[in-house]
């Protein structure tokens, strides 16, 4: 049983899709969730759900499973994995400096939802309709790839049958003051599917998921998924000190460079990256890992292109 | 090569999987003995809070935990830099470790996975640092404080402290049903052979934040947690963690391990309907789900361990989805949420176990703090009293806001038959 990419959503400013996202240089304005979603909902809900929500609409449009407001598998059979490490924690933050500053009064019941950390991945399930096995991954750097990770796990045990995975972080004052820095004000999303229900459906395969692994050091990492790869890799996506462990003849792609600090988005937008390489030619399988040697822990994923279209035979 | 999980889940003892140890910090009692006895005796951890500053509110109850020094279980991390529910779960890693009586070396040599379920990481922290920063600016913050609050500390923190590098470690966010999130993940894990062992639960420390978010939801008990009571005012909020050793039924034999219960089969789905109100068909089918992938019918379960909250909308769309699930005579359904609080994350943790030890003890443990049940609610909940009972298949139901649904079905383990 193969896992597939079926579905790329990608939602950062300035790139929309795949392409975009692989041929971005920098940031380019932010994203609008009103433009995308229309405004009605959204009022209560953080800039990250919001962002999820952005690229939880693209990705399953892009997949085929979203036409016209409608989802057209069985939503009982669709499960929703989502990144995000600093996800809620302006709101968790706010709460407890409105608690501080005006007392309990002060706090709208609104926010105890909110304040919790699995907002984003139940808002997607409730926005389109989505009743499969639902979870948050707060992981760490290697968060966005451990929710690749498990939602192949989730397909391949038989618990749903399309796994949208979704990795976003919001921008804002007190992420900023957390990571040092900028934040990357977006992510994206993948939808993984067994390729026999890809193939019943007709849906467009735009990779495969290949070896994958969490182990305490990016090196490590990419080296046992080197020796199990069938075809020799041909170039790598990390970031910061764990690029500098990876072999340097390889190309070798840092987003974070372009995109700032990415946390739990990494994995998925190194990978929407990748797919948008493939759709631009790019041949033979990439391995993208987050996490450093100075960090808890690094995974590592193998993504392969589309097997090339067998020819058809002719109508007789 | 990969760690993938293999096409084929196989039927075998490679396949079983079975609990052998538990680390425990409730507040009625720490590690599985006296988390039993707790259990039978029906103790209450409910008392005033004295964690944190509670002016202001007209009732503050919870069931917090004092006097258990988790740091006893902590011996290779400078405690300074754990979050109160991250020394929880290192502790309680350590605890079931060492109660399933397996040597950590052997440990180190095998594959294994760290899957700890939390509702709010580090937000005790959270709350001092922000407490900190409006009364004396950010620069105030402690460094110490802020290094230790990203939840991944929860899992990565256990491997740290027992040295297990070898480990899929992950921490995982879906609120009040975590814990059994975790234990399902260990059983897939293992059940594919993609690990050898999992040391699976959930942690949480009370923090003010979430005291105060179910206050203003209007969902904290005033004095007491009276789960499918007429009378029930809902909540109290409780703090702990649970761990379980996960190991495959061959290697718990080969090493001659004390075998407390079978995970059956556990299943998971997400109500996609509102934040906070739970969805009594979402949760019917959850259940029906956990049953399937089980291979038990509803006839076969004894006992049900409700999510069982204490307010007036779980208790009533619970036990009607219990009624469409297993008709007019359902099994007996206690809440534990009256003895420990909603020890959020570590909940369905902490009830797993407590299903286990009640099976492999013989007995049901208690609904406290009933007067009268609900005519809506029509369950059996145990009222105040534990009682003796054979119980070959027990259910344990966790669900969360958001409708994030999971439910874990264990069986008592007796001779190699189920």
């Amino acid at each position: 049983m193969s896992i597939f990419v079926t579905g790329v959503g990608v939602a950062l400013p300035g790139a929309d899709t795949a392409a975009a996202l692989a041929a971005a240089v920098s940031p380019v304005g932010s994203v609008d969730p009103a433009a995308v979603l229309g405004k009605k909902g959204l009022r209560y809900k953080d800039r990250a759900t919001q962002l999820g929500l952005v690229a939880g609409l693209r990705v399953l449009t892009d997949a085929g499973l979203w036409r016209d407001g409608v989802l057209n598998v069985d939503g009982n059979r669709v499960a929703v994995l989502v990144s995000s490490n600093l996800g809620n924690v302006d709101t968790a933050c706010r709460v407890a400096r409105t608690i501080a500053d005006e007392g309990t009064r002060g706090l709208s019941p609104m926010d105890t939802p909110n304040a919790s950390s699995n907002i984003i991945a139940s808002e997607v399930a409730i926005r389109f309709g989505l009743h499969g096995p639902n979870l948050m991954v707060c992981n760490g750097p290697g968060s966005g790839l451990d929710a690749l990770r498990w939602g192949a796990a989730l397909l391949r045990s038989g618990r749903a049958d399309q796994a949208v995975v979704i990795g976003v972080e919001p921008d804002n004052e007190i992420v900023r003051e957390l990571v040092g820095g900028p934040v990357a004000d977006g992510g994206a999303a993948l939808v993984l599917e067994r390729s026999e229900a890809a193939e019943a459906r007709g849906a467009t395969v735009h990779a495969e998921i290949g070896g994958h692994v969490r182990v305490a050091g990016p090196a490590a990492g990419y080296e046992r998924l080197a020796a199990g790869e069938p075809a020799p890799l041909t170039g790598w996506f990390a970031s910061g000190a764990a690029a500098e462990v990876l072999p340097a003849e390889l190309p070798g792609h840092d987003l974070s460079a372009i995109w700032g600090e990415l946390s739990g988005a990494l994995g998925l937008v190194q990978a929407a990256a990748a797919i948008g390489g493939f759709a631009a030619g790019a041949r033979g399988p990439v391995c993208l890992v987050a996490g450093s040697d100075d960090d808890d822990g690094s995974a590592a994923l193998v993504l392969r292109p589309p097997a090339p279209a067998a020819p058809r035979p002719a109508a007789v | 090569m990969s760690d993938s999980l293999s096409d084929a889940m196989r039927d075998d003892a490679a396949s079983r999987v079975v609990l052998t140890g538990f680390g425990v910090f409730s507040s009625i009692g720490v590690g599985a003995d006296e988390f039993a006895e707790g259990l039978r005796a029906g103790r209450s951890g409910a008392k005033p809070i004295t964690l944190f500053d509670t002016e202001g509110f007209a009732h503050a109850n919870g069931c917090e935990i004092t006097g258990a020094e988790p740091e006893r279980w902590i011996h290779n991390l400078p405690v300074e830099t754990l979050g109160r529910a991250t020394t929880f779960s290192v502790a309680a890693a350590r605890m079931a470790v060492e109660a399933a009586g397996v040597d950590l070396e052997e440990l180190r040599a095998q594959r294994g996975m760290i899957s700890i379920g939390t509702t709010d990481g580090e937000s005790y922290d959270l709350d001092q640092l922000v407490g900190t920063e409006v009364a004396s600016g950010p620069a105030a913050m402690d460094p110490t404080v802020a290094r230790r609050v990203s939840p991944n500390r929860l899992s990565i923190a256990a491997a740290q402290e027992l040295g297990l590098s070898n480990v899929d470690a992950v921490t995982i966010a879906t609120a009040c049903s975590a814990g059994n999130y975790a234990i399902g993940q260990g059983f897939d894990a293992i059940r594919s052979g993609a690990v050898d062992y999992a040391l699976c639960g959930g942690a949480d420390a009370m923090c003010r934040k979430t005291f105060t978010g179910f206050y203003r939801l209007g969902t904290i008990a005033p004095d007491v947690c009276r789960p499918f009571d007429s009378e029930r005012k809902g909540i109290l909020t409780g703090e702990g963690a649970g761990v379980l050793m996960l190991e495959s039924l061959a290697s718990a034999q080969a090493r001659g391990a004390r075998i407390y219960a079978e995970v059956l089969g556990y299943g998971m789905n997400c109500d996609a309907y509102h934040q906070v109100a739970p969805n009594q068909a979402s949760v019917a089918r959850c259940m029906e789900i956990a049953l399937e992938n089980a291979g038990v019918k509803e006839s076969e379960v004894d006992l049900i361990s409700a999510h069982g909250t204490g307010t007036k909308a779980n208790d009533v769309t619970e036990s009607r989805a219990i009624h469409d699930v297993f008709g007019d005579t359902p099994p007996r359904t206690v809440s534990l949420k009256s003895m420990l609080g909603h020890t959020m994350g570590a909940a369905s943790a902490l009830a797993a176990i407590a299903c286990a030890l009640s099976a492999y003890h013989g007995f049901i443990p208690p609904t406290i703090n009933h007067r009268e049940t609900d005519p809506e609610c029509e369950i059996d909940c145990v009222p105040n009293e534990s009682v003796e009972a054979d119980l070959r298949i027990v259910q344990n139901n966790g669900l969360a806001f958001g409708g994030n649904n999971a439910i874990v079905i264990l069986g008592k383990y007796q001779d190699g038959e189920r």
